[in-house]
């Protein structure tokens, strides 16, 4: 389980997260949706160590990130927005990389195969990663989070520039790991996606969480029928200037 | 560290592999081998005191007292610290790849090995780039004075290498501290820029006092040098100046002290900053991404990308100034948008439009060995114009980011060409007015007009824009030929194809030239009109050519 409770962050004087609080559960899928610059990618930043929390507790399966740093990014997969792989290891070269950072090296050749197979990289897989796609270095960067067995699963806006075969997979992908029991926190502007996808949808705006709950709460908290999209429930709310009540953190 | 090592060990393998398996690639990479090779067996043709090349033009040096050398270099290595070490407070150096930032990063391990590793691969990099370094400028220079480099140069090498690594490991770790302690240390920052700051301008009043006192400009120059306080604060960067000319000085006793000093403070600042436990990863995030789109920028020589990252830097958001007002329609709106942008990106390149002229001219003017050569200075604008038009080429590449837009306009591609080849053509003739009015101002020997011949100075003023047109048609197919110049060997071909495109076009009008002006003798006139024609009709070849090449050119990059 993920825990993050009153996450401040500043970059010198701009406070891009201001006191977030909220947890994914196992076996849950949670969507971190917001306007460009609401703070999703640091809030994903922050929960993988690759930038310092200035305030606030993260914690995975009740271990702290301050404290035991190394232990919780091994129960970690991320996927970042638009994915920059080493351009001078083969694909192969690549998730062996990946798997012996996590130490994950036992069964690591019959995974990779699968994983390769799974995302129509097979015939690529000796190639260098320069020759490959932005689709295809998407797909690349999905393996190498799937290829440890991680406990937790952040994928930052992970659709883009994948072909509809390469989606599917990937939404199999999620279900499969929401079903073993790991959390999952989906960064995306994808909202259909985010719909059909997450259990529980958290709204961002300007650092801070706007509202949060199941897409039924989400129209409470936005005064909208039941019969409303999450694309009119996300534009009421994060319409500058609305009357929003904001939903008390769970 | 084993999967560092790993990571490392492939990458640099791949790298290899992936060199000597492309012709493309491989010959630039042997080309360079050779060109450095050429200049190692120099080095030790020296160090045998056999007969090798010299740079005679470095004898110059023979002249300058040691103690004026040795002050020199103080100051270039003191400047270049303070400007690292001042940056360091706002902008770290830490640079990482974007692929660490995505893959390493959120890894689990130890951010003290990534740091390692990256500070281990960083030293020994320093140490090649000085080498290199030397091994260019050192090895001439104390050939020109009669110096066997060896084994002093190594003196020289590991010094420079141990204050570079000093000063780095001191700017890192500065910059660690004020990102996450940017309120609360404020204060300790401003004492220790005013620290920076501080002690340059009190050698300044120093070397000032001393120069109204004695009157010797030199002698006072090495006073201020040595003034106490920079002999404190900068006492480090004194002894590797001293070091770096160990050639020269010999090695004594107490500069072998100053070595081991200046590599046990390299040390301790490594140990240092490899035992910070702030997250190294934050200041690294920010100018590792710029850096990239900077590299990037750079490698395919688009010059435009690079001002555009140095404006948003700035936080630039309203254009500001003159502007052009709009006009045309079709390929007439791309010559506005271009003459536009262009205008409103090259700011600094306008302002060496008015004061590179100036300079040149005056330098020529003072130094030329033969005054009545001064009446055909007006040929310098043909150079001019045809060193300044092959840069036209990274103006292409930089206008073929916007291909996918360009060809779907309902223009045809000849068009689109012409349009960039005109304003590329119109900023040259700019910079020739300029260059003219300058030179009959400054040097009133082409002012008058040759009895027989007429005016060379306008003669050249009006033949050099078309003489542009034809090299900029040339630099825009060869961009169009090799138009990926993240390809180090396209970025070589390229340039080479450039070169030779330009200077071939200069063919027919040499051959003119020579011909009117040695057979038929003609005027100035005359022979202008004539080339000029030639050069606007092989230019519009060259702009169908570019349109032909633009109309099949794929801008798909996926």
């Amino acid at each position: 389980m993920l825990k993050v409770t009153n996450l401040v962050k500043y970059y010198k004087r701009f406070l891009a997260v201001d006191g977030l609080s909220f947890e994914v559960g196992d076996g849950e899928i949670v969507g971190l949706l917001g306007p460009n610059g609401a703070g999703k990618t640091t809030v994903l930043r922050c929960v993988t160590g690759i930038v310092q929390a200035s305030e606030g507790a993260i914690e995975i399966d009740g271990i702290d990130l301050e404290t035991n740093e190394e232990e919780v990014k091994r129960r970690i997969a991320f996927v970042p927005e638009v994915p920059t792989p080493y351009e001078m290891l083969t694909v192969w070269e690549h998730l062996r990389f990946i798997a012996m950072a996590y130490q994950t090296m036992d069964g690591f050749e019959e995974r990779a195969d699968a994983m390769l197979h799974r995302f129509d990289l097979d015939e690529k897989r000796n190639d260098l990663v320069l020759s490959l796609s932005k689709g295809m270095k998407q797909k690349l960067a999905i393996a190498c989070a799937f290829i440890h067995e991680a406990r937790v699963i952040l994928l930052d806006e992970p659709l883009i520039g994948i072909d509809p075969r390469g989606v599917h997979e990937l939404k199999e992908m999620i279900s499969e790991a929401k079903s073993n029991g790991k959390a999952i926190l989906i960064s995306t502007h994808m909202l259909d996606t985010a719909e059909r996808l997450c259990d529980r949808i958290i709204i961002l705006r300007r650092g801070t969480i706007l509202a949060e709950g199941n897409l039924a709460e989400l129209h409470e908290s936005a005064k909208m029928g039941k019969d409303a999209s999450l694309e009119d429930v996300f534009l009421t709310l994060t319409e500058e200037g609305g009357e929003v009540e904001i939903t008390p953190l769970s | 560290m084993k999967s560092l090592l790993y990571l490392e060990i492939r990458q640099l393998i791949n790298a290899i592999k992936n060199t000597t398996r492309s012709p493309k690639r491989l010959i630039p990479a042997l080309l360079m081998g050779a060109w450095v090779g050429s200049w190692f067996i120099h080095g030790i043709l020296q160090y045998t005191n056999a007969p090798g090349p010299r740079a005679p033009s470095l004898s110059l040096i023979k002249d300058i007292p040691i103690s004026l050398l040795e002050n020199g270099v103080f100051l270039f290595i003191s400047i270049g610290s303070m400007i690292v070490m001042y940056n360091a407070f706002s902008s770290g150096m830490m640079i990482f790849s974007v692929s660490h930032i995505d893959f390493l990063f959120p890894t689990p391990i130890k951010r003290k090995s990534v740091l390692l590793m990256k500070l281990v691969k960083d030293y020994l990099k320093y140490g090649f780039y000085v080498a290199f370094f030397f091994m260019f400028m050192g090895i001439p220079a104390f050939g020109a004075l009669n110096v066997n480099v060896v084994p002093s140069g190594f003196i020289s090498i590991a010094a420079v290498t141990a204050l570079m690594a000093l000063v780095i490991n001191l700017s890192h770790t500065i910059n660690i501290i004020f990102t996450f302690g940017f309120e609360r240390l404020k204060q300790a920052g401003t004492i220790i820029k005013v620290i920076i700051f501080g002690a340059p301008a009190s050698a300044v009043a120093y070397g000032l006092y001393d120069f109204m006192r004695v009157g010797n400009a030199q002698e006072s120059f090495i006073q201020a040098m040595n003034s106490p306080i920079i002999n404190f604060v900068f006492a480090p960067a004194h002894w590797c100046a001293v070091l770096f000319l160990a050639p020269l000085n010999g090695v004594t006793k107490i500069d072998q002290l100053h070595l081991a000093l200046l590599t046990a403070m390299a040390l301790i600042s490594f140990i240092v900053l490899l035992y910070r436990r702030e997250n190294i990863y934050e200041p690294a995030l920010g100018v590792s991404t710029k850096f990239a789109e900077r590299r990037v920028a750079m490698r395919t020589g688009d010059y435009s990308g690079i001002r555009v990252n140095e404006l948003r830097d700035k936080g630039a958001t309203h254009a500001g100034g003159l502007s052009i007002p709009p006009f045309g329609r079709g390929a007439v709106a791309i010559l506005w948008k271009s003459l536009l942008l262009r205008y409103r990106l090259s700011t600094t390149q306008l302002m060496m439009m008015i004061m590179l002229p100036i300079v040149l001219i005056y330098v020529i003017k003072v130094s030329l060995p033969r005054p009545e050569l001064l009446s055909y200075l007006p040929m310098v604008l043909l150079y001019v114009v045809w060193a300044m038009s092959m840069l036209a080429s990274a103006e292409m590449r930089s206008e073929l980011k916007q291909a996918n837009i360009l060809k779907s306009m309902p223009i045809r591609a000849w068009k689109v060409m012409l349009a960039q080849a005109v304003n590329s053509t119109l900023y040259l003739t700019a910079g020739v007015f300029v260059f003219s009015a300058v030179m009959w101002i400054l040097v009133p020997e082409t002012r008058d007009p040759d009895p027989n011949k007429g005016s060379l100075l306008l003669a050249c003023m009006f033949g050099a824009p078309f003489l542009g047109f034809v090299n900029v048609s040339a630099s825009i197919v060869s961009a169009l030929l090799y138009p990926d110049t993240r390809d180090p060997a396209q970025s070589f071909l390229g340039g080479m194809v450039s070169f030779i495109l330009a200077s071939l076009a200069l063919i027919p009008c040499i051959v003119i030239v020579l011909g009117m002006l040695f057979a038929l003798r003609s005027s100035y006139s005359n022979i202008a009109i004539s080339v000029s024609l030639v050069n606007l009709i092989v230019g519009a070849l060259g702009v169908a050519l570019a349109g032909v090449l633009f109309h099949r050119f794929d801008p798909t990059s996926d």
